[in-house]
């Protein structure tokens, strides 16, 4: 009996695993092909000759394979670049932006009690269930007279009115879970400043990093107000300069290579902090 | 070392009254228990001596001083939180050193007291762990050391065993108790539980819905509470009452059922054709299978047995449970007819519309 639960649950984790990683294997295997081997039918599985030569080409560079074919370099390939410093600037700036403003607001939210906190919190997390392409006409309007079209501070500004809500609305439910601290604070005698900055950040570490980590990561992967914003000026980011490659030749092990490129940052974040993400039920054992 | 008075402290939440109209002295060294139901405002009141909430009308007076617009720091109290709450980042000696953070005390002498205290409360090997990896009566340690390291005038301690299992609780109550003796610090301490009220208090102040029902000695408060509330809620078994009338006359006697008995001057000014309530202790009741005239007759609905004595809970023909303690060899049936009575000189009578005591 048990032993068969289990081999189910080991068939489940395969098939889960399977869903994940083959899309993934399928792109990197792309990126790691000449056009030919792309266009082979029928498809192979591994690549017979694997060579990096689509990454460096649309990082602008030529390549020659070992049997002495030249890829040249992407037409792409400043885009890219622009896009991969843009994303990581305004990835970094909202993360830090957002963490800033979030921090001491799911604070307030979940741990202290005030007039109209009701209507206030709602007020908040009205704008988590909107979908972003019901304000993206009005954020267009509006930035064609703020002049804020195709600037990485407009794309800044649109990417918070996302991120703070949501991470707010994650970061509230861990810090309602930490136990009534405060309390034991005031007791000692600490301010309210020092019991947030001193006890509660310390103590809610794990869950601010993962909450700093979706942040990143939404801003990171954001493509819809990208795209109508930025694409195509100097503000492009790197989601919406891979769009460029379908108004091109195409060019599969290219393509393939950028999608590859924008995952690496994630998978590195997510490597580092996975101590955090294990670690969020830092919580009373008792209670 | 501390008094604390408590002046005509109301608190509301909303609709529901928190605490209403608290008076209560307590003394120097003593150790007082709030005990109530749940929701009574035992942690309210304890949070207003604490000075973490503000009442909204009322005096908290400590040694003739007026400390109620004082943050909790400069009470120079100590207190300890339900299910013994300890910064969960912190190792116990950190824990234990936040106490002493904000006390302006040279480092030689924050040292000396951690040691100090760390040796009266055995917690030495338990300095450098989490309190996640730390057992509940460890933890339960590590928060006393906490609260006592400040040398405060007062502990507030708010049901700090609740969380704990019944073997620990028994231990850790005597501990407790026999520090504060040792310390003579004033110590207010919330339970809901009325046998550590009853085992650990020099005090018990019973409270109800908001209210103060009795404050008095152990004794007081189990031998002659003041009110119904409190001859229910205190005592295990709890007591058993029956409603009964006085009879008026030469010499006043009283009838509860087919019971009837002589008075022997007590209740004298009650006037006759009074209803009562009265009250008997489980262990008062005499209960026999064969009964004469005056008699109270009732069946068997269980049978408990303690060990040393069981408890037997028996159907009224009104379908009130009473309970009475017998021998535990006595062996009894569901169903079974049996009955029941005691003498008048162990009841206690209350009045049944205000629930005061009649004596
Ligand atoms: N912050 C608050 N907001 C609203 N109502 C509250 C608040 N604190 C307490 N109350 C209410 O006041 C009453 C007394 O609460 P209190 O916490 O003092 O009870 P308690 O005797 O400590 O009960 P327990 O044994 O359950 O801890 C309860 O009815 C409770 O619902
Ligand atoms: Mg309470």
């Amino acid at each position: 009996m048990a032993a068969r639960s289990k081999l189910w649950g080991i068939m489940f984790v395969v098939v889960a695993l399977l869903w994940t990683l083959m899309p993934l294997y399928w792109i990197v295997r792309f990126a790691l092909e000449t056009q030919s081997e792309v266009s082979h039918f029928p498809p192979l599985f591994f690549p017979p000759n694997p060579q990096p030569g689509a990454f460096l080409n649309i990082l602008g560079f030529n390549y020659t394979t070992a049997s002495g074919i030249l890829l040249p370099a992407s037409g792409q390939a400043s885009q890219i670049l622009l896009g991969l410093r843009n994303s990581l600037i305004l990835a970094v700036l909202v993360t830090i932006a957002t963490m800033l403003v979030v921090v001491p607001l799911a604070y307030v939210f979940a741990r202290l009690d005030f007039a109209h906190k009701g209507k206030l919190l709602g007020a908040i997390l009205l704008a988590v269930s909107l979908p972003p392409v019901s304000t993206l006409i009005p954020f267009y309007s509006l930035y064609v007279q703020l002049n804020l079209v195709g600037t990485l501070a407009g794309l800044f500004i649109v990417t918070l009115t996302i991120t703070i809500p949501l991470v707010t609305w994650m970061l509230m439910g861990f810090l309602k879970n930490l136990p009534p601290v405060e309390s034991l604070g005031r007791i000692d005698g600490f301010s309210r400043t020092y019991i947030f900055m001193r006890i509660v950040v310390p103590m809610g570490k794990s869950g601010i990093v993962v909450a700093a980590m979706i942040a990143f990561l939404f801003s990171w992967n954001e493509y819809v107000y990208a795209q109508v914003l930025v694409t195509g000026s100097n503000a492009v980011t790197l989601p919406a300069a891979m769009t460029g490659f379908l108004f091109q030749v195409p060019q599969p092990a290219h393509l393939a290579a950028s999608l590859t490129l924008t995952l690496i940052p994630p998978f590195v974040l997510v490597f580092f902090l996975q101590r955090h993400i294990t670690e969020l039920n830092l919580v009373d054992p008792i209670r | 070392m501390a008094r604390i008075n408590l002046q005509g402290i109301s608190k509301k939440f909303g609709a529901s009254a928190g605490v209403e109209w608290l008076d209560m002295q307590i003394a120097d060294g003593e150790l007082l228990i709030l005990l109530g139901p749940s929701g009574c405002g035992k942690s309210t009141t304890l949070n207003i001596i604490a000075g973490l909430m503000a009442p909204a009308s009322g005096k908290v007076i400590i040694n003739d001083e007026d400390v109620t617009d004082l943050p909790p720091h400069q009470r120079n109290i100590a207190m300890v939180f339900q299910s013994a709450l300890l910064y969960p980042h912190l190792t116990g000696r950190q824990n234990i050193l936040m106490s002493l953070k904000r006390s302006g005390l040279g480092r030689e002498e924050i040292a000396r007291r951690v040691s100090e205290t760390a040796t009266i409360l055995d917690i030495g090997p338990l300095l450098d762990k989490l309190p996640s990896h730390l057992s509940g009566g460890e933890r339960q340690r590590v928060a006393t050391a906490k609260a006592i390291v400040r040398q405060p005038d007062v502990f507030l301690l708010d049901e700090p065993l609740a969380a704990l299992d019944a073997a620990l609780r028994l231990t850790l109550r005597s501990e407790l108790v026999n520090l504060q003796k040792r310390l003579r610090t004033t110590m207010v301490f919330v339970t809901h539980d009325q046998t550590e009220a009853m085992t650990m208090g020099d005090r018990i102040a019973v409270m109800r819905a908001g209210r103060l029902e009795q404050i008095g000695t152990p004794d007081d408060v189990y031998n002659r509470p003041d009110t119904l509330f409190v001859a229910g809620f205190v005592g295990s078994p709890p007591m058993n009452f029956f409603p009964g009338e006085i009879i008026g006359g030469e010499s006043p006697r009283l009838r509860c059922g087919a019971m009837e008995g002589e008075l022997k001057g007590r209740l004298a000014t009650v006037p006759g054709n009074t209803q009562v309530m009265i009250a008997v202790r489980p262990q008062h009741l005499r209960v026999r299978e064969e009964g004469g005239p005056g008699t109270l007759s009732a069946t068997v609905f269980a049978l408990e047995h303690l060990g040393k004595e069981s408890v037997i809970i028996l159907e009224m023909p009104d379908r009130t449970k009473v309970r009475a303690i017998v021998d535990p060899g006595v062996r009894a049936p569901v169903g079974t007819a049996l009955q029941l009575d005691f003498d008048m000189e162990d009841a206690l009578f209350f009045d049944p519309t205000t629930g005061h005591a009649i004596r």
